[in-house]
């Protein structure tokens, strides 16, 4: 018999309350984890998945709940994939810009397309 | 750089081989360019340059959270990593202390509160030091990859959650060091036999 992992990208919420003295999120894939960033207000952390399939920039709250995913498309012409090292500048300085408002800037940042991100908004689901 | 609401391009700001953004805390007005070779100070909104600081500084330097001062860098060689701290009311040094050991392997400099300094990095122990009295204050004793803004937590690595050895990560407490939250990799396994049966 053979068994094989799938690799779904649904994010399962488990709560372990009282069994456990702290909040464990179970992940259905290993995430290669790059540069991090928390935000000035401290509500959020932004990480650079640094896995050249994904390249995406995931979004947590304090207690690393998944609050939202930045897929990233059609990098720079100087780029072959994804930098942790560069895209955290252009990426995460200007989301924590305003962090009384960043889900909002989160959703209307990504709609532009100057660098081909779009931001589902959601946790991932395919 | 572009304004989130509507996408529109505000600005372009021209830096080659930038490796870090960093923004002043509470001017607006001061965006740190971090290149190979200079720290450029530009208006963000405008892209007019209005500093630049012939610094090297691999490791991405940090304001203070009042936002008095940078500490960077300075590239010397030393048995520690050198860094400055500088004045950003006309961006003169101040003094100047050393962190860790010039063979660590940090990842940038972040202040914990406007007298604590410490190297982000994931080798341990982590020394925190007052920079104004070179005194150090705290040593963590776990690899750090950021600081909330309070320096009272800290996102970390913890031991390998899969057979590929990738490092999981948690929030830990600064006192305590203990976890408070984590992501943990639980494979979802499927039986073949059943889904073909299935």
């Amino acid at each position: 018999m053979r068994n094989k992992a799938l690799d779904i990208a649904v994010l399962l919420i488990i709560a372990f309350s009282s069994s456990m003295a702290h909040r464990a999120i179970a992940q259905s894939s290993p995430n290669r984890w790059g540069q991090a960033e928390w935000s000035p207000d401290g509500r959020f952390i932004a990480i650079f998945n640094t896995d050249p399939i994904v390249n995406t920039v995931e979004v947590f709250t304090a207690d690393l709940v998944p609050v939202a995913t930045l897929q990233l498309e059609n990098f720079p012409s100087d780029f072959t994939q994804a930098d942790g090292e560069s895209w955290r500048g252009v990426l995460i300085v200007p989301l924590w810009r305003r962090p009384s408002t960043v889900g909002n800037e989160l959703r209307s940042f990504a709609r532009t397309q100057r660098y081909g991100m779009h931001n589902p908004g959601e946790r991932r689901s395919h | 750089m572009l304004d989130a609401a509507t996408g529109e391009v505000i600005s372009e700001l021209l830096a080659f081989d930038l490796s870090w953004i960093v923004w002043h805390p509470t001017d607006e007005n001061q965006l740190l360019l971090g290149t190979d070779q200079q720290i450029s100070i530009v208006q963000p909104f405008t892209g007019e340059p209005l500093f630049t600081y012939p610094y090297r500084s691999p490791f991405k330097p940090d304001f203070s959270p009042d936002g008095r001062y940078l500490a960077l860098e300075n590239g010397s060689r030393s048995n520690g990593i050198v860094v400055d701290i500088v004045d950003t009311a006309n961006y003169q040094r101040v003094t100047t202390v050393e962190l860790g050991n010039s063979l660590v392997e940090g990842k940038s400099i972040q202040w914990l509160s406007n007298e604590q300094l410490a190297l982000v990095m994931l080798r341990v122990p982590i020394e925190i030091w007052n920079p104004f009295t070179t005194e150090i204050v705290d040593i963590v004793s776990v690899g750090t990859d950021t600081w909330n803004p309070q320096g009272t937590q800290f996102l970390g690595r913890t031991a390998p959650t899969d057979n590929d050895g990738n490092s999981g990560i948690a929030v830990y407490d600064r006192e305590t060091e203990a976890i408070l939250a984590q992501l943990v990799y639980l494979p979802i396994v499927v039986d073949d036999q059943k889904e073909a049966s299935g």
